[in-house]
């Protein structure tokens, strides 16, 4: 791999391994820029994955101290742990399990699609569609999303078979086993799926896209790129003129460096990244780099969600196979009818026994709970993914009493759910009800959320300086050469899962950053 | 944690009192002792780790003893309830976490509860039933052609449809004969 000096003053800066990080850094290193990626978490070779939920969640997740509050029920049944975020090259990818929807195009421009709604900061996005049509296509090609451009659709689990037959006994028109960022067939030098599960713990077959087996090899062969796992970023600094020049990092020693830089993305998911830009207050950015307008950190979204169980007279083993391979999409649209605005997917989840028992009741116990574990192998479940609405006092803010392992201030999480939200999920939970139900449940009962493994919002982009954090590039208002490449920048969050669309944003930020650079602009 | 896991035993009366109170929180007749008594060790060694647990979890068993007097002999109504009385005190909150998380990762239990764990080694389930599923039909897995409503209600017969079964689920749900948690 190719090393750079910490006073090279010409490599890109790029902050989190995450699908949002690793995408910049192969569209730059291979344009021939000077890559340099900063990653806090350890390389960890797919081999040494454990497939036990207990023992992956321990290796692979973020476990550095963190605080939820609000009325949202993780501040109640999941206080430390408000988000689950991935902690080691590749990012929360590791724990994703890959479903690959698009945003709609009104999906874009909610203010304008929904109107005014009290409590609510909708914002239209300040980027045409169409122009990211061709970066999803690309996205999707690079994540060998199933069933797209000749490739073959993931083939029907057990969960799936509940699923989508409740689906269509309900009247659903839209349901399938995808867009799905795992092969079924071998691509791009990895193999097609065994259907072994445990999605979530790395995947040691490396069927699953992450950019641990994807992107990140991609661009260590570019011989333009230099990735430092172990490397926990501190503080962006900047030059007299206001430009970011390097940015200090810890090392597996805890020894402080700089990495000199000619700019520096941010891509460490949409807690670490406000947090980040928090920590670099500054003479002239007294509150944080970007947040002149007082928007960075708020606005936080991580999906109006839930699940719903259902226990059935018959096997289903919904632990078999791929752990999230359904989606219905016929509630995905705004319809205002329903009584909220914006829409969701239900989407399939299966839980090995550990997960199980830790979601499907926080806090449960007694012989009613006992029974439903009883029931483990005659159960199917579906997620709620529906989007949420931005308000400014959902936010990520600096913790006055909390620190994490090194010694800064831990991010506090704030949520409230807005009534459109509540009001999304009650009909949510009683759709997957009657779909459960058409097919014979015995039993149905409702979850609330599991930690949030979307998060997005906390550096929102805008046109105007006023209204955001960054601009339409991911460009932060007011230090030129400063980016935020991750889920943060979303203005809203639409219905979808987010990752496809933080790729999307991704590649299409290199290539604005490379013209940048051919005009001649720094 | 696997069967032959090593872990530190609590001093007898409290391993004792947690075991009862391990049966009542999560009782499954279908098991037996040995799970429940790795989860109370395994509890047992998390409060070692620290000097304010380990003083939580020793009063605490202590005055659930007192109450129950012998709690191995007491009856699993009077346990349950002197649970339900204890919810929300710090005692209750450590050792009901603790156990729930413990013994839903011990083998023993994986085997008698019907899951097997990691699949890698076999082959996954790709040639071993991940699409079995013979009680329901084979449903399409491609994307339908007919196109997505993005804006507005779906077309009626499908909102018909929809409303009719969410009102036959709502019914069955009102009939009290289940619980939703
Ligand atoms: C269980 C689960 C299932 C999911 N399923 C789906 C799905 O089906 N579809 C979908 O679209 N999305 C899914 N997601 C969400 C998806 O994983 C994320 O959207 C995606 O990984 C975000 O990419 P990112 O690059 O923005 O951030 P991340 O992937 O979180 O990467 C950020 C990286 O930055 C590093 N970092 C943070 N701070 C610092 C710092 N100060 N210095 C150095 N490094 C730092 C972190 O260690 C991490 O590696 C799922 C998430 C979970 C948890």
């Amino acid at each position: 791999m190719r090393h750079y000096e910490l006073d090279d003053a010409d490599v890109a800066v790029i902050v989190g391994s995450g699908p949002g990080g690793a995408s910049l850094a192969l569209r730059l290193a291979r344009a021939g820029l000077d890559v340099v990626m900063l990653e806090s978490g350890r390389w960890i070779d797919p081999e040494d994955f454990v497939d036990d939920e207990r023992i992956a969640f321990a290796q692979l997740s973020w476990l550095e101290a963190r605080q939820a509050t609000g009325g949202w029920t993780l501040a109640r049944d999941f206080p430390a742990l408000p988000a689950w975020n991935g902690h080691a090259v590749g990012g929360t990818a590791l724990l994703w399990t890959g479903l690959t929807p698009r945003f709609k195009d009104h999906e874009f421009r909610t203010r304008s699609s929904y109107g005014e709604i009290a409590g609510a900061s909708l914002a239209d996005w300040p980027i045409d569609p169409a122009e990211l049509a061709p970066y999803y296509a690309e996205s999707e090609r690079a994540m060998g999303v199933s069933h797209r451009e000749g490739r073959p659709p993931m083939p029907a689990n057990t969960s799936y078979r509940v699923f989508a037959n409740g689906a269509e006994r309900v009247g659903y028109r839209h349901y399938a086993t995808g867009p799905y960022a795992t092969n079924v067939e071998p691509y791009d030098g990895r193999p097609g799926t065994i259907q072994d599960g445990f999605n979530s713990q790395g995947d040691r077959r490396r069927s699953k896209w992450t950019p641990l087996v994807s992107e990140i090899p991609k661009a260590i062969a570019t011989e333009r790129f230099e990735l430092r796992p172990e490397s926990h970023a501190v503080r962006i600094t900047l030059d007299a003129a206001g430009r970011a020049d390097g940015v200090e990092y810890l090392d597996r020693d805890g020894v402080l460096r700089r990495q000199r830089a000619a700019l520096v993305a941010v891509a460490g998911n949409a807690i670490e990244t406000p947090r980040l830009l928090l920590l670099s207050a500054t003479t002239g950015h007294e509150r944080g780099l970007g947040n002149a307008s007082d928007h960075l950190g708020r606005h936080y979204m991580r999906h109006t969600t839930g699940v719903v169980y259902g226990q059935f007279p018959d096997e289903v083993h919904m632990y078999r196979g791929e752990n999230m391979a359904g989606i219905v999409a016929d509630e995905s649209r705004h319809d205002p009818e329903r009584g909220f605005a914006g829409g969701y997917y239900l989407e399939t989840i299966s839980q090995g026994l550990p997960s199980f028992t830790t979601f499907m009741e926080p806090g449960g116990w007694g012989a009613d709970f006992t029974a439903r574990v009883e029931g483990y192998t005659r159960t199917a479940a579906s997620w709620i993914c529906g989007e949420d609405l931005p308000q400014p006092g959902n936010r990520v803010t600096l913790s006055s009493t909390l620190v994490d392992r090194w010694g800064l201030p831990a991010p506090e999480v704030h949520y409230d759910d807005h009534p459109n939200d509540v009001a999304m999920r009650e009909h949510a939970y009683g759709r997957v009800e009657a779909m459960f139900r058409a097919v014979g449940a015995e039993r149905v009962w409702r979850a609330p959320a599991m930690p949030s493994g979307h998060n997005l919002g906390t550096a929102r982009m805008s046109a105007d300086p006023a209204d955001g954090v960054v601009d339409p590039e991911g460009r932060v208002h007011g230090v030129p050469n400063l980016f935020v490449s991750d889920g943060s920048v979303f203005t809203t969050g639409a219905a979808a899962n987010p990752t496809l669309t933080i790729m999307a944003l991704s590649l299409r930020q290199g290539d604005r950053i490379v013209d940048a650079r051919r005009r001649g602009e720094r | 944690m696997t069967e032959d896991q090593p872990a530190s035993p609590a001093p007898g009366a409290t391993a004792s009192t947690l075991l009862a109170l391990a049966r009542a929180l999560y009782p499954h007749d279908r098991l037996p002792d040995g799970p429940y008594e790795r989860a109370v060790a395994l509890l047992a060694a998390d409060a070692a780790a620290s000097a304010e647990l380990s003083a939580l979890v020793a009063a605490g068993a202590a005055e659930a003893g007192a109450a129950l007097g012998d709690p191995a002999a007491a009856t699993a109504e009077a346990r349950t309830a002197w649970l339900e009385s204890h919810q929300g005190e710090p005692f209750f909150a450590f050792v009901r976490e603790r156990i729930c998380f413990h013994l839903y990762d011990d083998r023993e239990v994986w085997q008698l509860l019907g899951y097997p764990g990691p699949s890698y080694a076999l082959g996954g389930y790709l040639h071993r039933g991940f699409d079995e599923l013979p009680w329901l039909p084979d449903p399409r897995v491609v994307e339908s052609d007919e196109p997505l409503v993005e804006l507005g209600p779906l077309d009626p017969s499908v909102a018909s449809a929809a409303s009719a079964a969410s009102a036959a689920s709502a019914a069955a749900a009102s009939t009290g004969a289940e619980a939703t948690a």
